[in-house]
Formats: C-alpha cells, sequence, structure tokens
C-alpha cells in the first residue's frame, strides 16, 4: 500500500451561474520517503490538488473521488479529524513563509503551542523539543531564534522557521508549495539542500510543487507534468528529462534557459496555457501543439500507462526527434 | 550576439546613491548606501545583464541610469553628455532615447486606458506635436512588432495575460525609438513557457532595432542567455564585470562562484554530481556593511586583511575586472 493514494480527484469552484472544474480525475500515488515533483504552468491545477488532498480548499471549492493516506479516507472528513491529521501526519509549507507565521507571538511560543495541543508535552519538554527543531534546519544560535518575532527575522530565517514547525510532529508527508520561488538563488540552494537532507533524516515523503524544472532536477525521485488540470506525463525524473514523451514536457525543458551554455534562441511553446472555462474540444494542450494530428481535436487522451511507473495522456507513437532539449544534448 | 560592438553610447562614472531613512523626529536618519563608485561603459549594440541577490542596489542602479532616480554622487554620460545635469525640455527629448520595461506587467498598466492609449501615452508625453492619426499608425504597427494584434488596440488590460501585457509593456517602451531599453526583471513574473517567448521577442527586437540593452535579473540562467557583458553587485559595489562566456566558465569573485553554483541545473545526473558551495547566510543589512570587503562575513577564503581593506576592481584579463584581496590564491586552488 502507498503512503498516499490519490483516485479519480476532481476539483471545482462554484461561480454565479456555474461551475469550474479545475482538476479533472487525476490519480496518482506517493510511497514513504519519497520525493514527487508536481510540475505545470499558472492554472494547471497543481496547487489546487494538494490543497484538495488536505481540506484547503477556498469555501466555494468541492472536491470528489478518493484520497487515502495510510489506508484512511480523508475527502470527506470533518473538520476536526482532518486537523488531526494534518498537525501529525501531514503538513503542508508555503510559499511566503510571512503569511503562515503569526506576527504577534514569539517564534519559540508558536512552535510549543503546536507540541503542547497536538502531542501533549509540558512547558520544558516541548521547548527543548522546539530548540532542537531549530538546530535541525540549521538555524545558527537556536536559543536567541526562539525569542524573536517572525519581522525580526530575514527571509531564509523564515522558510526555516516554517520548515521546523512543519517538522515538528515528525509528519509522514510534507507538502511544499513553491517553497524556493520567492528566495535569491543562494539562500534557495540552502533551502533545497536542507530538503534534501531533512527528508532523508526522518524518512519524510515530500510532494514538492514547482513551476522551476531545475529544483525538479536536483530534489525529485519521480515527477507529474500537469496541463489544464490532467496529468500528462508521470515518470521518474530521469525519464521525463532525458526522454520527455509528450510534447508539453518537452516544450517545458526547452522553455528553460540552461545555465551551461548560452542559446540563441529558446525553443518555446507558443501560445498561452488555456481558459479552463473554454477548453479546446479533444486534448486541451492541441493548440499549443506541434505534433498534433486529426485525432487530437476529436478525443481528448487519457493517462496511460507506457512502462512500469511511466504514463503519458498524448495520442503521438512517434519519436519526438530532432526537437531534443538542451539537457540531454 | 553583437560581435562587433558599436561606438560608446554609454558610460558612467563614480555613480553613488545614498537613501535616509528616517528615525524618528528628533533622531538622525540613517544613511543607507544603495550603490557606491560604480564605473562602467556601454557600447552600441551591446546587452549587459546585472545580476545579484535582492538589495544589492541592481534596480536602483537601472533607474540611476534613466535618472528615474537622481543619484548623489558621479556622472552618467550618454553620448558624452551628463544627464545628471539634464533638466526640463532637454530631458523630455532625451527620454525618447531611454526607456525602461519593468516586472510586474500587469501592475505597471494603468487599468483605466486602452491598451492603444497605454502604447500611445509616451508619445503624447515626448513628442506633443504628432497628430493623433499619426500615433495611432504608430502605435498599431508596435503593436504588430511585438506579437499582439493591432485589433486589440481598444481593449483594457484585464482581458489580458501576463505575457500579453508584458509585450504590451515592451510596445510602450519601443515606440518612440530608443536606443538604450533597461529590463527590470521582465520575465520573473511570468510562467516558464511564457517567459522563452518574451526573451525570444527580446532577442529579435534588439537585433532588429540595433537596441543596446541592460537586463537586470536575479536569474543567472536567464542573464547568460541574453547578455554580452556581465555586472555582479554586492551591497552596493561592483564586484565582478567580464564578457559572459568568460564570466559563466571562468568566475574570479569568490561571490560569483557561489552564485553560479547555486542555480538549480535542469538535468538530474548533472545535479545528482555536483557539489553544491552552498553559501551560508544572507545579505548583510546595507545600513551597516561590514569593514573592508563587505563579502567577507559569507565568504569562506576570508583573511584578516579582508576586514582591513576594501579590495579595489582590478583586471584580470582583458575586459574582466574583480574585487578580491585574494582571487588569485583561489584560482589556484580551484
Amino acid at each position: 500500500m502507498s503512503l498516499l493514494e490519490v483516485n479519480g480527484l476532481t476539483v471545482g469552484f462554484r461561480m454565479p451561474g456555474r461551475d469550474v472544474q479545475v482538476v479533472d480525475h487525476i490519480d496518482f500515488a506517493v510511497e514513504n520517503g519519497e520525493t514527487l515533483a508536481i510540475v505545470g504552468e499558472s492554472g494547471s491545477g497543481k496547487t489546487q490538488t494538494v490543497f484538495a488532498l488536505i481540506g484547503l480548499l477556498a469555501r466555494n471549492g468541492f472536491a470528489s473521488g478518493s484520497v487515502k493516506f495510510d489506508g484512511q479516507q480523508l475527502l470527506g472528513l470533518r473538520e476536526h479529524e482532518l486537523n488531526r491529521v494534518r498537525a501529525e501526519q501531514i503538513a503542508i509549507i508555503f510559499q511566503d513563509p510571512m503569511t503562515s507565521l503569526n506576527p504577534y507571538m514569539r517564534v519559540g511560543e508558536q512552535l510549543v503551542e503546536v507540541l503542547a495541543l497536538h502531542k501533549g508535552m509540558n512547558r520544558s519538554e516541548s521547548e527543548a523539543e522546539a530548540v532542537r527543531m531549530l538546530d535541525a534546519v540549521k538555524l545558527a544560535d537556536a536559543r536567541n531564534i526562539f525569542g524573536r518575532f517572525p519581522h525580526e527575522c530575514s527571509g531564509g530565517m523564515r522558510q526555516r522557521i516554517m520548515i521546523a514547525m512543519a517538522l515538528l510532529c515528525r509528519p509522514k508527508l510534507l507538502i511544499a508549495d513553491e517553497p524556493t520561488t520567492a528566495l535569491d538563488v543562494t539562500v534557495q540552494a540552502q533551502m533545497l539542500e536542507l530538503f534534501k537532507s531533512l527528508t532523508a533524516e526522518f524518512g519524510t515523503a515530500l510532494i514538492m510543487i514547482t513551476h522551476d524544472l531545475g529544483v525538479v532536477a536536483g530534489l525529485a525521485d519521480r515527477m507529474l507534468v500537469m496541463y489544464a488540470g490532467r496529468i500528462v506525463e508521470a515518470g521518474s525524473v530521469d525519464e521525463l528529462f532525458y526522454e520527455p514523451r509528450h510534447p508539453y514536457t518537452l516544450g517545458l525543458l526547452n522553455s528553460t534557459p540552461n545555465i551551461a551554455h548560452r542559446t540563441r534562441r529558446l525553443n518555446s511553446i507558443t501560445g498561452s496555457p488555456p481558459n479552463l472555462e473554454h477548453l479546446p474540444d479533444g486534448c486541451a494542450f492541441n493548440p499549443r501543439c506541434g505534433f498534433r494530428f486529426d485525432r487530437c481535436f476529436a478525443e481528448r487522451p487519457a493517462l496511460t500507462p507506457i512502462a512500469g511507473d511511466r504514463a503519458k495522456a498524448c495520442f503521438y507513437g512517434g519519436p519526438l526527434v530532432g526537437h531534443a532539449h538542451e539537457a540531454a544534448r | 550576439m553583437s560581435e562587433v560592438a558599436g561606438e560608446e553610447l554609454l558610460r558612467v562614472e563614480g555613480l553613488g546613491k545614498t537613501f535616509e531613512i528616517a528615525e524618528g523626529l528628533f533622531r538622525k536618519p540613517l544613511k543607507l548606501h544603495a550603490l557606491q563608485d560604480i564605473s562602467f561603459e556601454l557600447r552600441r549594440g551591446e546587452t549587459l545583464g546585472i545580476v545579484g541577490e535582492s538589495g544589492c542596489g541592481k534596480s536602483t542602479l537601472g533607474r540611476c541610469i534613466l535618472q528615474l532616480l537622481r543619484p548623489d554622487d558621479g556622472r552618467v554620460l550618454w553620448l558624452g553628455r551628463d544627464l545628471v545635469t539634464v533638466q526640463g525640455e532637454d530631458m523630455r527629448r532625451l527620454r525618447r532615447d531611454l526607456q525602461i520595461i519593468f516586472q510586474d506587467p500587469l501592475a505597471s498598466l494603468n487599468p483605466r486606458m486602452t491598451v492603444g492609449e497605454i502604447v500611445g501615452e509616451p508619445l503624447r508625453a515626448l513628442q506633443p506635436d504628432l497628430r493623433a492619426a499619426e500615433r495611432r499608425e504608430r502605435v498599431m504597427t508596435m503593436m504588430e512588432g511585438v506579437g499582439l494584434q493591432p485589433e486589440m488596440v481598444d481593449r483594457y488590460p484585464h482581458e489580458f495575460s501576463g505575457g500579453q501585457a508584458q509585450r504590451i509593456g515592451i510596445a510602450r517602451a519601443l515606440v518612440t525609438g530608443p536606443k538604450l531599453l533597461v529590463c527590470d526583471e521582465p520575465v520573473s513574473a511570468l510562467d516558464v513557457s511564457i517567459q522563452a517567448q518574451i526573451l525570444n521577442l527580446l532577442s529579435e527586437i534588439r537585433e532588429r532595432l540595433g537596441l543596446t540593452l541592460i537586463f537586470i535579473s536575479h536569474n543567472l540562467s536567464v542573464v547568460r542567455h541574453v547578455s554580452d557583458r556581465i555586472m555582479v553587485l554586492y551591497l552596493g559595489r561592483i564586484v565582478e564585470m567580464a564578457d559572459g562566456d568568460d564570466f559563466y566558465d571562468a568566475p574570479k569573485h569568490p561571490y560569483s562562484r557561489a552564485l553560479l553554483t547555486a542555480v538549480p541545473i535542469a538535468d538530474p545526473k548533472k545535479a545528482r554530481q555536483r557539489s553544491i558551495d552552498v553559501l551560508s547566510g544572507e545579505i548583510p543589512s546595507p545600513i551597516n556593511p561590514p569593514s573592508g570587503c563587505a563579502f567577507r562575513t559569507r565568504c569562506r577564503h576570508a583573511v584578516d586583511l579582508c576586514a582591513e581593506k576594501r579590495p579595489l576592481l582590478e583586471g584580470v584579463a582583458p575586459r574582466h575586472t574583480v574585487a578580491c584581496h585574494r582571487w588569485r590564491e583561489i584560482e589556484g586552488r580551484a
């Protein structure tokens, strides 16, 4: 049994006079201790997918399908049951750490509160554990940080505090939503190293949501590529980077400038991601695809296994030759 | 891409900018030295990439060159004329040559103006004698030139996606036929596929119009892709400057080295093999910078000398300067 099993997950929002579907019947699984990256552009549904998993959709949102975590069905749980799971089993880190920390509370108090509530620890135990965790996320002088307010910490320090808070209850699954997008490259590199060492140390599974393929390459074991609310390709990171089978994956790789050498022109994807309320007939990617043919306009391709864990949602069977991307060269 | 560099367009000499930060009614304001002693020159058709972490002064430099902020020290010579001293009507005339595009495309467009009005605004302000019909004609041509359908001329910004909004920003900057375009993080807010389209558009426009570009970005992969020359800023000072390939293949300053190894590589095997020289800590406060070399607090090569004496920019190869006491020893060790 996988740690997380998602089947037929559909997410939508009720809008005045209509419903808008943003995630459309997706299936995936996360194993214990592995790092899965979910990649896609704005509107691909990557963030709403994980928000639905842990009951964080906006008030007008709805989700159907099945989300099993450690065998327990999460969809349809009551708020207090969900709170238990969220605090102790699944933790989430957001892009902007400032919005997730209470500005009126000292850092240490926020950590101690979590431990008192969910682990029933007394004051001295929880304080010791909080400092130990601040130490584990490599904050120099953890004692001092413990007594500071969030605004007295730099952006990088706050992001470390968020990670410490997320790991306090030793969750089995950590979800990180674009955790390094707002950071400078030097701080981003520190964070990625930290994610790598902490997931290994605590055996935590990680779902990393990102649009940055550089982050995926250095960190993840497997990846899902999402487009217009569906998974269009899934597999190991090496497979998808070195031998992409969906034209959109190839396009994303080609659009990423490579630091190793200068390219005259990037092989970008034409057009923009579609409006979810007016998806084209057939494959949602067809207006931007260089490999489309008749069938792509008539039918929507389903995510179909190729071999092992590898799957793609594309009718085009030929090789994506002559379009080899930078990394493979 | 300009193998043959043209005449010198811009020469910046000893530019400095200080901001005062109020500490309350009766206390002396703190001084923040955003830029100190910046000197460089730019030739026609060249693209200069300016990189560094947030707070290093890269956006301030772009604005000081265009006189959107007035520098406190130094000169900004545009075709031999010091822009810092130019005022009023003279500056207005010069503005046709000097334009800028911004990071957040939607926020930089007035939501109550149509695309045609937005793109035509610089013409209205800087070339008021132009007839309305002629202005509209130029706006439509410019829209087509940046990949926008001219039929969209009467639509409002909210009807456009982020990528299209950035095209509007580019059209607005180009409509007066500038010679120098400052691009301040022009693709940071865009999706990957749209980012690539805008980068291609900028390259194409630069070649077609023979534009000179200053490209400010924290993304070193993007900067490599577009730039002929690279300037690295740290706490308001230049720490290294070199031609693109020299910089990316053989950086000299320990800060440049650290920045480059921190960039994630979109290649799983290389990413796994690579040992990352993770820079500890974050950029110190510019209000109270370290003595001597400002980078020494994060530098693992720092010795006593680095705290005592600020290193000056010295030539290490043709068109390559670096400000570090120890670059030779560090290179010998690497």
